[in-house]
């Protein structure tokens, strides 16, 4: 530094120009090349500034400085200077967004070309209104045009001399290197930004990755929460037993959260038919009702939301009423079900075997296969309730064709018993008409009966005979003029058979009357000395009665040896001119 | 008029026809037990008639004694009655008739209408067997009670009903509906 304060003031003027000339050009060049060598390791603008002060004012003997860093797109910027108080540094601070507005009106022509620099001197930066009014040069400097500019003022010279031309091209030059190492600056600024801004990138995406990691995780785990769910819709899908589908439900649910002791509870409260599945716990039994319903309350009273809904649950947490019931399961999770107002339950699930409490995820997967577990069983329970109707049907459809069996027979009975009976009114009604009037057949048949009835009687002691003994006699019969001869000859007598008042009206002269009711007295006084072999001639018949014959027959029977009958009787004697009285 | 319609009313009362009916039955019954009981004393009086011919006689004897008690006691019994009471009728009309032709004959016979020691017959039997013929017009057309029949037809009949009455009423329907064109008559009615 004490080296370049004593390049910055030269010897004074003397008879050798030339050389101080050249020597001031060496001066100047080694100022140019310093300032590049300085400005080329800073990148802060900044410090390229304040070093560029130093160097400038150094080298061109100047007290004051001021220099300025505008980004002319926000009109904000940074402020640095030399032998400047604070105040003033803090107005032109300040005032930057005019003094940008003001020496670098054109914003956004990008030209793309290097860095423009422009170096005003002398009367030409008064009124510019920057600083003082001591400010001598000043240096425009658009260095990404459009972006940045960079405005340097500079002071007076110790020596109170103006800038000569020479000083005016170091100081073009030098503000070119200015100009140079502000963009460079600037665009290292702008580099160290973006890789900032890469950094929190990447930062950022790895955040993002790791978060996608942890959702693709969650994916996963849903997935094969989804996967066990429709598992377990496929295989209660075609189960139709209750008791099967308590069991795979429990295999079912259990297995993919990794859960090790369950139990699951339907209760049919009209039946009073409860069916229980146990899993991973001992001495699983059947429940009595009673405790069902125990359990079932005290579920209910700890279910949040409580609803008797059909088809609906709640989860409820309720440690301790398994053990009250004998069984040994410590819920970590629990559900009270509804299928309808009839059919009530409860499934208990124990804690997983990792120890962890069951998460979000894992309830949910659990809800899910609780609402797919119910739909399911109330397939079972309708299926074995129109099982039940069919089995009531079958049942029904045998009695009724029994019963219709029965009424057909009682309707072929009835049928019969009808015809019967038509036809017993039928007799009825005949007997009836016969009774009301007379009829032949009745006539004929009392004869008949008559008849019948008489002729077995008539076989009893005192029956008389049918056929009249006269009937068969073969009794020899006589003509009347024989008899008349036998009676002129007087070797015969002739009887008189018939009943004494025909007698007594008309006989034949000589005739002796022997009625046949009075044989047996008459025979002895009047007959029964005659000679057995004198001829008797025996007379009288009627149409109804042949008296001759049976008294013929008689005479026979005791031992007369001639008797004949006169068949002509009385009319054949008087015709043969016999005798009467 | 009014002594004449009370008269015939009288005369046709079924009382009247009861008394007739049991009157002539009980005497059929009288005459025909005892005309069983002495069948040769009977076929002697109809012998008697000269009417008969002799080889029908005893037989005709065996049946008319028969027929007298079965109608006697059918009449009583009101079984058949209108078929009796026709028989006795006619029977009492062949006795009529031939007690006419034997008194017309002037046969000098006993009735032998119960016993076979009658008096000689005189018109007074045809006139009685007139009565009785009378009476039996009467019983056909008058009588109409306490007939054993009857009563046994309507304890049928009544059996009848109860059956039909305890059948089903749709199955009674179906079967004692009459068929098209039959009607019920009065007898079925009454039954």
């Amino acid at each position: 530094m004490t080296e370049r304060a004593d390049k910055i003031n030269p010897p004074p003027r003397g008879p050798q120009t030339g050389l101080e000339d050249l020597e001031k050009k060496a001066f100047y060049l080694e100022t140019l090349l310093d300032t590049s060598r300085e400005l080329a390791d800073l990148v802060q603008p900044r410090q390229i500034l304040d070093r560029f002060l130093l160097m400038v004012m150094g080298a061109l003997g100047i007290l004051q400085g001021v220099g300025a860093v505008i980004n002319t797109e926000t009109g904000h910027g940074l402020v640095t200077g030399r032998g400047i108080p604070d105040p003033a540094l803090n107005e032109i601070s300040d005032d930057i967004p005019r003094i940008s507005k003001k020496y670098f009106p054109e914003r956004g022509t990008s030209s793309g070309s290097a860095p423009r620099v422009k170096v005003i001197t002398g009367d030409a930066i008064t009124g510019q209104g920057l600083c003082s009014a001591h400010m001598q040069v000043l240096i425009l400097s658009d260095l990404l045009p459009g972006r940045f500019s960079c405005l340097l003022a500079l002071g007076e010279r110790i020596t109170g001399e103006p800038l000569g031309e020479q000083d005016k091209n170091v100081l073009l030059n030098l503000a070119n290197i200015l100009a140079n190492s502000l963009s460079h600056a600037i665009c290292f600024m702008d580099i160290q930004q973006m890789n900032a801004d890469l950094l929190k990138k990447n930062a950022e995406l790895e955040a993002t990755i790791e978060e996608f990691g942890q959702t693709r995780q969650n994916l996963e785990r849903r997935f094969f929460h989804i996967e066990s769910l429709l598992d377990l819709n496929a295989e209660l899908r075609s189960l139709i037993n209750e008791d099967e589908l308590l069991r795979l439900f429990l295999l079912a649910s259990m297995g993919p959260i990794g859960i090790e002791k369950g139990f699951v509870l339907v209760y049919d409260r009209e039946d009073r038919i409860a069916k229980t599945a146990y899993r991973g716990i001992e001495n699983g039994k059947a429940l009595h009702s009673q405790v069902c319903e125990m359990l079932l309350y005290s579920a209910f009273d700890k279910t949040e939301p409580k609803s008797l809904a059909n088809m609906s649950f709640g989860r409820f947490n309720a440690p301790g009423i398994f053990k009250e019931a004998g069984i040994d399961l410590e819920p970590e999770c629990g559900f009270f079900f509804v299928i309808d107002l009839a059919c009530m339950g409860i499934a208990a699930f124990g804690p997983p075997v990792s120890g962890q409490s069951l998460s979000s995820n894992e309830m949910s997967l659990m809800a899910g296969q609780m609402s797919g577990f119910m739909a399911y069983l109330e397939k079972a329970r309708a299926f074995s309730m129109i099982k039940k109707l069919n089995e009531d049907l079958t049942n029904r459809n045998e009695q009724l064709t029994h019963t219709v069996q029965e009424l057909t027979r009682a309707m072929n009975r009835i049928s019969a018993l009808e015809k019967a009976r038509a036809h017993f009114k039928l007799v009825v009604q005949k007997k009836a008409e016969r009774a009301a009037k007379a009829s032949w057949l009745d006539c004929a048949l009392i004869l008949f009966f008559a008849a019948a009835i008489g002729l077995l009687f008539n076989f009893a002691p005192q029956g008389i005979s049918i056929i009249p003994e006269s009937v068969k006699s073969d009794l020899p019969s006589t003509s009347a003029a024989q008899v008349r001869k036998l009676v002129d000859e007087g070797a015969t007598i002739i009887v008189d058979a018939r009943p004494k008042e025909l007698y007594d009206r008309k006989h034949i002269r000589g005739a002796i009357n022997v009625p046949l009711p009075l044989f047996d007295n008459l025979y002895t006084v009047k007959l029964g000395r005659l000679d057995p072999k004198r001829p008797i001639i025996v007379y009288g018949r009627t149409i109804s009665r042949l008296y001759d014959v049976e008294l013929a027959n008689r005479l026979k029977k005791h031992d007369h040896e001639d008797v004949r009958v006169l068949p002509g009787g009385i009319r054949a004697w008087e015709a043969e001119g016999g005798q009467v009285e | 008029m009014e002594s004449w319609n009370s008269a015939k009313k009288i005369l046709g009362h079924k009382y009247l026809a009861l008394a007739f009916r049991l009157l002539l039955g009980a005497t059929f019954i009288y005459a025909g037990v005892y005309k069983i009981g002495y069948a040769g004393e009977f076929a002697e009086s109809i012998a008697s008639y000269q009417i008969v011919p002799y080889w029908a006689v005893n037989i005709l004897a065996i049946i008319f004694a028969w027929t007298e008690l079965i109608c006697g006691m059918l009449l009583v019994a009101g079984i058949r009655s209108k078929s009796a009471v026709t028989m006795i009728g006619v029977m009492l009309a062949l006795f009529t008739a031939a007690m006419s032709i034997t008194l017309i004959r002037g046969i000098s016979t006993g009735c032998g209408c119960f016993s076979g020691v009658d008096a000689p017959m005189t018109w007074k039997a045809p006139a009685r067997n007139i009565i009785w013929i009378a009476m039996a017009v009467h019983v056909y057309y008058f009588d109409s009670i306490f007939h054993l029949e009857r009563i046994i037809f309507t304890g049928i009949s009544e059996i009848s009903h109860a059956i039909h009455s305890h059948l089903p009423d749709a199955d009674l329907a179906s079967h004692t509906r009459p068929r098209p064109g039959q009607q019920r008559t009065d007898r079925e009615n009454q039954l």
